[in-house]
């Protein structure tokens, strides 16, 4: 297995996570307080990876300015989700919503980028993205949750 | 944050004291989850991902969202999920092809 495959399917598994954690939030508190301390979790982790990792910090202002740019977008991303949640947007829906991204990062990257994929690749990033919409629609209505633990 | 902390204040009346700290709880943990991801998510474009490959498999997280509310919520998967998640299992193979 590529050790890339490997790390993008621990963000999935981390992320699938965060979908049922996120909603046990917004049934308690608002959204506002939920990205509040969702960024208190961020800059906590933030600080134990320079601790940690004591990254390089001679660093270019174009890769500076993406990476400001890419953390102020996601967080952006994470409050407006918040919000879809709070305001009785299921999760099953809203979530199916936020998995539509990569068609948006797809179109991006091989315009801006220049990367290629091979005609597996295209077929399975396609495959993806149906699958994301399909595993997100909602069950038998017997079969929901209120979600509360 | 500054905007958020005002948003909170305004908004904060309304809340429950008692499921206040659970709610903060989950929020907490949603931030060291999402964080480790995008760790994670970055990790996987350093080691030689393409952002159009890494995208659409992370893409796939409602699998573990589906799975988890199978095991632990008791909740029963639609035939449409089912095929969702064999869908997802072929792209994962084929994105990494």
């Amino acid at each position: 297995m590529h050790i890339w495959l490997g790390f993008a399917v621990l963000a999935l598994v981390l992320w699938g996570i965060t979908g049922v954690t996120q909603k046990l939030s917004t049934n308690r508190i608002s959204s506002e307080r939920s990205f509040l301390w969702f960024c208190w979790a961020m800059v906590a982790l933030s600080a134990a990876v320079l601790i940690v990792a004591r990254p390089n910090w001679g660093l270019g202002t174009i890769v500076v300015l993406c990476s400001v740019a890419g953390g102020a977008l996601n967080g952006l991303g994470a409050w407006t989700s918040f919000r879809a949640l709070e305001s009785g947007g299921k999760a099953s829906i809203v979530i199916s919503l936020i998995s539509l991204y990569p068609l948006l990062t797809v179109v991006l990257a091989v315009l801006l980028l220049g990367e290629r994929l091979t005609w597996m690749q295209s077929t399975g990033a396609v495959t993806a993205i149906a699958a994301a919409i399909l595993l997100s629609m909602e069950g038998a209505p017997q079969a929901e949750s209120s979600g509360a633990i | 944050m500054i905007f958020v902390a005002w948003a909170v204040h305004k908004r904060s009346a309304g809340e429950k004291r008692e499921g206040r700290n659970k709610g903060v709880f989950w929020a907490f943990l949603t931030g060291i989850l999402g964080g480790v991801g995008n760790i994670a998510f970055f990790q996987a474009l350093v080691k030689g991902g393409k952002a159009s490959v890494v995208s659409p498999v992370t893409a796939l997280f409602p699998m573990v969202t589906v799975l988890l509310a199978l095991i632990f919520l008791k909740e029963k998967l639609g035939r449409v999920q089912w095929v969702g998640l064999a869908l997802a299992f072929v792209a994962i193979y084929l994105l990494s092809a």
